[in-house]
């Protein structure tokens, strides 16, 4: 019964799992006035105690977001009014805790629900959980922090013995004139996490950041900042999510990556932002001699998206691979891809997307590869590939490549196009109803990211695409 | 690349989806160009066709390739357009002789009609050995049901000339519209071209090959918008770029909602033999009807390390296995064509 009920109601999606909230009562909650003024910006500021350079930081990257106009190439972002965002609130019995039961009841209940607590007792080297604009809980284990492992929250970070470390790193490589949502984070930025590998080791387990934006009208603004030193390994997840609201919510985080000689990162990313939620989020990553940056991607949520991590091969023989899949549904437009910058000889970049259109969702696959004079030698491949479910959805690739060395091998392959109607016909000659059919595909058509995830989050993504493809055969 | 008009200066090639403006790859970059006088081609027409100048052009709501707003200064710049009927089947191809002496700053526009059920070649050369400055030619076609018109262009210009060659053209149900276009050389080129695939079965089929030396640019943008059912394209560009050659490639295949059964494709391979060349390649699709296949594929670099190691043991020197490489891209293109004539005069122009 409730498979027929499946198949004839159209894509309404069971999204308790991501929409559940706690009405908070405003005199437990600490926020700025909406907008973004001088004056929000220096109470942002004073709230987290900033150093004089930061402080001055946040002013000047607010003169750069007045001057920079927004961007005309992508989807529409006339629906987000950053006079109606507020860009720092957080409750006000935050303490940032290291002992799960001192975090506050609602918001342990929260992440309990997204089963956070459980996933780091049993396969997690180190946690952090953001809730609105701070950081709620922060743990590392203890052998991870036996060999040296720093994982913590940024602003600690900031006045502790590795301020050196993060003033010679923060919004370096992404600065705040890179675009305007860049330089508004700079001015707002609020929570993130700070991650250093020392030389050598190498991290059996994941760390786990996990964002959670629970206030209506908000705008989340973490920077993650992750240093991986010679020859160490790091595999960092973050994962994201938020109830829909009738309003629009903004996050423009930054991620940057730090991946020196012969080092490995693995930065993986489940994004399930509810469907009100401009993500604007800029990652970037710097890899030098030998070193390898791994972009494991899969994007559902949001209303609209700008997100294409950039990786910049900075040293001979540095390496980089992106896969990544993305799912426009109702309402949504998600503008995705990667950008890479072959900056150094014999440098590789492999990159495989997979983007998927139902239901009237706009998926755009967009990216960029570079290759400079000096990258001699260099090899690139793209594979993109997308899928349209339907024919009220639309995806478009927007591929570009940009080659300044004869000495190169650059290959493209591009392909969009529909379920093949014989697969189907083949699966429900094997018994499988043609909804069921359907889903087995696009799991199947997404499974390059699926196979790079830690098993867990494989079943989550799984999970999403199932609960997209529910009602959409009519 | 601007084209000055009387408000001031307006962009050409702009592709029809935007990216990134660092890329620099939307629109073309370049000098600026000002074409002011007429220039009429020597013309050769074959029985079944016919030619007039007119001042008024058939199909000014027509899109081109290069963009509105250099169409609407080719319009500003009141050169008389030549318009050609093909009402009947021709018995051979019509050519256009465009030949460029001296300081030029010319626009050749020219329609093309193509009636229902009828086939037709045009067969166009722009040459010129002590000819500079600027000029343009402009082709819009219109092609009634089941008709054919198959484009040729080879373009064999000195480095000191800028040169707009523009293409924009509707085809009705069952109609093909084939071009094949070589550059052998040229200054600053820029080449745009644009096809609605308008009626169910309509076909666009491009090939193209382009030799880009020293102190040479070009810039091309291709567009083919399926609209009727069941249309196909097939875009194909080749080419080699040397010394310190520029070359942008931007080809857009729109599926267009209610194209059912279309299927676009597009592919383009480049040679790089210098260190100081710059490609840039932006091949583009647009989709938004779920019915439909599109395919895109892009191979830069230099020749493959086995190939070469094999030319070079059979006792071929890199620098002839490189000038192999290059023409036999050309010769790939130039044996699509069938008129045998155009073809020995290709063969002229690359031994010169």
């Amino acid at each position: 019964m409730a498979e027929n009920e499946e198949k004839t109601v159209v894509a309404d999606i069971d999204r308790s799992m991501y929409d559940f909230r706690y009405e908070e009562k405003p005199e437990d909650i600490f926020k700025v006035d909406e907008g973004l003024t001088p004056e929000i910006v220096d109470e942002i500021s004073k709230e987290k105690g900033d150093p004089e350079w930061m402080r001055e930081f946040r002013q000047k990257s607010l003169e750069i977001y007045n001057q920079l106009e927004v961007p005309e190439w992508g989807p529409d972002i006339s629906g987000l009014n950053m006079d109606n965002i507020v860009t720092y609130i957080r409750p006000k019995k935050k303490n940032m805790a290291s002992d799960w039961q001192e975090v506050p009841e609602d918001i342990k209940n929260t992440f309990e629900k997204l089963g956070i607590p459980q996933a780091e007792r049993e396969s997690l080297a180190g946690v952090g959980a953001q809730y609105d604009s701070e950081l709620v809980y922060h743990n590392v284990k203890d052998e991870a922090a036996s060999l040296g492992v720093v994982y913590t929250d940024i602003e600690s970070a900031l006045h502790g013995p590795y301020a050196d470390m993060i003033r010679d790193h923060f919004m370096h490589l992404v600065p705040p004139t890179d675009h305007k949502f860049a330089a508004l984070h700079g001015a707002v930025w609020s929570g993130g996490s700070f991650v250093y590998v020392p030389k050598g080791v190498h991290l059996d387990f994941p760390l786990q950041s996990y964002f959670r934006l629970n206030a209506p009208g908000a705008g989340q603004f973490e920077h993650t900042l992750i240093i991986v030193d010679e020859g160490a390994y790091c595999h960092f997840i973050e994962g994201c999510s938020a109830p829909k609201y009738n309003v629009a919510n903004l996050h423009a985080g930054c991620v940057e990556l730090f991946v020196a000689k012969g080092a490995t990162l693995r930065y993986s990313t489940i994004e399930n932002w509810s469907k009100n939620m401009y993500n604007l989020n800029t990652k970037r990553a710097i890899v030098e001699e030998g070193g390898k940056i791994e972009w494991v991607s899969g994007s559902f949520g949001s209303h609209v998206s700008y997100l294409y991590p950039m990786s910049i091969l900075n040293g001979e023989g540095a390496k980089c691979e992106f896969t990544s899949v993305t799912f426009a549904g109702k309402g949504q437009n998600l503008d995705t891809g990667t950008k890479v910058v072959h900056n150094a000889p014999n440098t590789s970049s492999y990159i495989n997307t997979r983007s998927i259109s139902k239901s009237g969702g706009i998926s755009t696959y967009r990216s960029a590869v570079t290759v400079m004079p000096n990258a001699k030698g260099s090899k690139s491949a793209v594979s993109c590939q997308s899928l349209m479910l339907d024919d009220i959805s639309r995806s478009d690739t927007i591929p570009a490549m940009d080659i300044r060395t004869a000495d190169c091998d650059i290959g493209h392959e591009a392909r969009i196009g529909r379920i093949n109607d014989d697969v189907v016909f083949y699966l429900m000659s094997r018994g499988l109803s043609e909804e069921d059919a359907r889903a087995l595909i696009v799991s199947g058509f997404a499974d390059n990211v699926g196979k790079e995830l830690p098993l867990e989050y494989a079943v989550e993504m799984n999970n999403l695409i199932r609960l997209e493809m529910k009602g959409a055969i009519g | 690349m601007k084209v000055q008009s009387s408000e001031g200066f307006t962009t050409i090639n702009r592709v029809p989806a935007l990216t990134w403006n660092r890329l620099h790859l939307n629109e073309a970059e370049g000098a600026e160009i000002s074409v002011t006088a007429g220039r009429k081609a020597k013309l050769q027409l074959p029985s079944g066709v016919s030619a007039t100048d007119r001042e008024e052009g058939s199909y000014t709501e027509q899109k081109t390739g290069i963009g509105p707003e250099f169409a609407a200064a080719v319009r500003k710049a009141g050169a008389e357009i030549t318009h050609i009927s093909v009402t009947s089947q021709p018995d051979g191809p019509i050519r256009m002789d465009f030949s460029y002496e001296g300081e030029v700053s010319d626009i050749s526009p020219v329609e093309v009609d193509v009636a229902e059920g009828v086939s037709a070649t045009l067969i166009m050369f722009y040459t010129g050995e002590k000819a500079a400055g600027q000029a343009a030619v402009q082709v819009v076609y219109h092609l009634a049901s089941g008709a054919k018109l198959t484009l040729v262009q080879v373009q064999k210009l000195p480095k000191e000339m800028a040169f707009f060659n523009d293409i924009g053209g509707a085809c009705e149900e069952g109609a093909s519209f084939t071009q094949t276009q070589l550059v052998l050389s040229g200054g600053a080129s820029c080449y745009g071209s644009l096809t609605d695939l308008a009626g169910k079965a309509a076909d666009q089929q491009t090939a193209m090959a382009y030799l880009v030396g020293k102190d040479e640019s070009l810039d091309i943008n291709q567009v083919v918008n399926h609209i009727g059912r069941k249309t196909t394209c097939d875009i194909k560009v080749s080419g080699v770029l040397s010394d310190n050659a520029k070359k942008n490639f931007r080809g857009t295949i729109d599926l267009r909602k209610g194209a059912k059964g279309a299927v676009g494709n597009e592919n383009e391979d480049v040679l790089l033999l210098d260190e100081g060349v710059v490609n840039k390649t932006l091949p583009i699709i647009l989709c938004t009807e779920e019915d439909v296949e599109g395919n895109h594929g892009a191979s830069i670099g230099k020749l493959d390390s086995e190939l070469m190691f094999y030319l070079e043991s059979r006792g071929i020197s890199e620098e002839a296995v490189y000038r192999m490489m290059a023409r036999a891209r050309v010769d790939a293109v130039k044996n699509r064509i069938e008129d045998e004539e155009t073809r020995k005069r290709i063969d002229a122009l690359l031994e010169e």
